[in-house]
């Protein structure tokens, strides 16, 4: 669920931004000067409250993995598709849902504590500038799990209650 | 009719490559297995816009019934074979007005190999034809999905400058770094600018000389500091351009060197609804031992906000207001007005945006934007050629479908 205290941050700034709208049409340079210091203003609110916390879902890797944890950066920098192996150097295989899968956004926001639009971005830019590779999509948790299952060096994320079968689970550790 | 017969020509022009995409797309149909056995990606996209302008011209003839002229298709495709190599390609067909007629490019090519990799840094190199890492969006500016509007703010991601703004061959060091929730990028690297596009000259020297421009060794640089996966960021980029200009038959032009040294301060924050962004940029220039035009050099002025509201998860609004001043010494443009008597307002331009985008699958989006626009400085000299004379006020409104894959 989306907290109230974001949900205030966020109608504030659809207000602020309605507001200069219309004052850049009515009043040009003051609206303008407005919009860059209440623009400066937000960026400095809630910068550091991350949104990682309990949740349901949990990270699966491949039983090969030597890796017992991992770090919240090093979860972040393997999901966003900018950390490319294991510490034995073997390939990470990264298995996601689509965008709008419940299960993904919920894992983005409670694991990653990032959104969605911000993975879909850093992908496409990787995606399309030649500097990475897009994660493998799947369709379900069955065969999310079957591909974490049977796949060397893959990672991906279930439902804690769906259990993991021959996967293991990986811990993340919020330091 | 028009319509239909430019459909027709472009789709002529463009079936081998058509045909192309739709064998990779059929062979890509569900195939994960097959992309985990050789570790290799294809993606692409199409995009047509529609544009119609009230008075100048922006891709193509639009302030009349050409409203057609944007259109670009990519195709890309990457390997890993091993976790420390990264080899990718990626071609483009890219229609703009005048600007660009539909010749098939490569926008980059490139080797990366990983130095080192570890949970908390990594080092890197690239090899090749490499995408400039300036600012925000300039590495993605072609791909429609990852713009925050169907335009990128033009006073720094000039479309008229495009090439020489984009790529170059050369090579990058590339480096990150975490601690706790911070995040630092870096790339550095130098590189031959590619120089051959008809509008360069026209930009830089306001004239079609006889002569050519020719890459010179050049430097670019990024760093960017990111706080908690992104939320925050906050980059800087500089670039170091360098042409030489060489001088063709009867030229009143000598051998000599025109400069571009843009630095750009970035800035962004993200909520789960709601995005800021906003750029600042110098763009310098330096114009040496050219002959009939004198030593000079002047630095132009840049920056935007914008802020992005994602009203449903498939549907987002944004307002921007970008502003460019090709002279920071001379806003206005007057004093080049008295110098040149071409119209002062040809030296700014002072756009407000505001534009809506509807995502109807991951795949597809549809976007409609309306600019009011004061002052021409980031319009096509080849597409508002006399006897248009370029009005001060104007008004743009497009739409641009785009598919991907």
């Amino acid at each position: 669920m989306v907290s109230s205290k974001r949900d205030g941050y966020t109608s504030k700034a659809i207000a602020v931004d309605r507001r200069n709208a219309r004052s850049f049409l009515s009043s040009g340079l003051n609206g303008r000067i407005m919009f860059v210091v209440v623009f400066l203003f937000l960026i400095f609110v809630d910068i550091d409250n991350s949104y990682a916390g309990k949740s349901s879902v949990v990270v699966i890797a491949n039983n090969m993995v030597a890796e017992k944890s991992l770090t919240l950066g090093a979860v972040r920098s393997i999901f966003g598709m900018r950390l490319r192996s294991w510490a034995d150097g073997k390939p990470v295989r990264v298995f996601v849902f689509n965008d709008h899968h419940p299960l993904h956004i919920e894992f983005s926001k409670k694991i990653l504590g990032v959104f969605p639009h911000q993975l879909r971005w850093s992908w496409d830019r990787l995606v399309f500038s030649g500097t990475g590779q897009a994660p493998i999509y799947v369709k379900n948790e069955e065969q999310m799990l079957a591909y974490v299952e049977n796949t060397p060096g893959a990672i991906g994320y279930i439902t804690r209650s769906q259990g993991h079968g021959h996967a293991k689970e990986l811990p993340v550790n919020n330091d | 009719m028009g319509m239909l017969k430019n459909c027709l020509l472009i789709m002529t022009r463009h079936c081998v490559f058509f045909a192309a995409i739709s064998l990779v797309a059929l062979s890509m149909n569900g195939a994960y297995a097959e992309r985990l056995v050789d570790n290799m990606q294809v993606h692409g996209f199409v995009s047509q816009a529609y544009i119609a302008t009230s008075d100048n011209n922006f891709w193509g003839e639009t302030s009349r019934s050409d409203n057609f002229g944007f259109k670009e298709l990519g195709v890309n495709i990457s390997a890993q074979p091993t976790s420390d190599f990264h080899l990718a390609a990626q071609m483009l067909v890219r229609h703009a007005g005048n600007l660009d007629d539909g010749e098939v490019r490569l926008d980059y090519v490139l080797a990366d190999y990983s130095i080192a990799s570890s949970q908390s840094r990594s080092l890197g190199v690239r090899l090749g034809r490499i995408l400039h890492p300036l600012g925000l969006y300039n590495e993605t500016r072609d791909i429609a999905f990852t713009r925050p509007g169907i335009l990128l703010p033009q006073s720094i991601y000039f479309d008229r400058t495009r090439d020489l703004a984009f790529s170059s061959n050369g090579i990058q060091l590339h480096g990150e770094h975490r601690a706790h929730t911070n995040e630092i990028f870096w790339q550095i690297g130098s590189a031959l600018p590619i120089v051959d596009s008809p509008e360069l000259e026209l930009a830089l020297l306001a004239n079609d000389w006889p002569g050519s421009f020719e890459p010179d060794r050049s430097y670019l640089g990024r760093v960017f500091w990111e706080n908690n996966g992104g939320r925050f960021k906050l980059g800087l980029s500089y670039a170091y351009v360098d042409m030489v200009y060489e001088p063709g038959f009867m030229d009143p032009l000598t051998h000599g060197h025109v400069t571009f040294i843009p630095t750009v301060f970035s800035l962004q924050y993200n909520e789960e609804k709601w995005s800021a962004t906003s750029e600042y940029a110098l763009r310098k220039f330096e114009y040496k031992s050219l002959g009939a035009i004198p030593n000079q050099s002047f630095t132009g002025e840049s920056w935007y906000v914008q802020s992005t509201y994602r009203v449903l998860p498939t549907w987002e609004v944004f307002a921007r207001y970008d502003n460019l001043f090709t002279d920071k010494d001379d806003r206005d443009g007057e004093a080049y007005a008295a110098v040149t008597s071409m119209p002062a307002y040809s030296r700014y331009a002072h756009d407000m945006t505001f534009g809506v985008k509807k995502v109807f699958a991951p795949y597809f989006m549809v976007r409609a934007e309306y600019h009011r626009v004061n002052g021409t400085a980031w319009l096509s000299t080849l597409d508002n050629q006399p006897p248009l004379v370029p009005v001060r006020q104007w008004n743009m409104f497009s739409l641009l479908a785009s598919y991907r894959f």
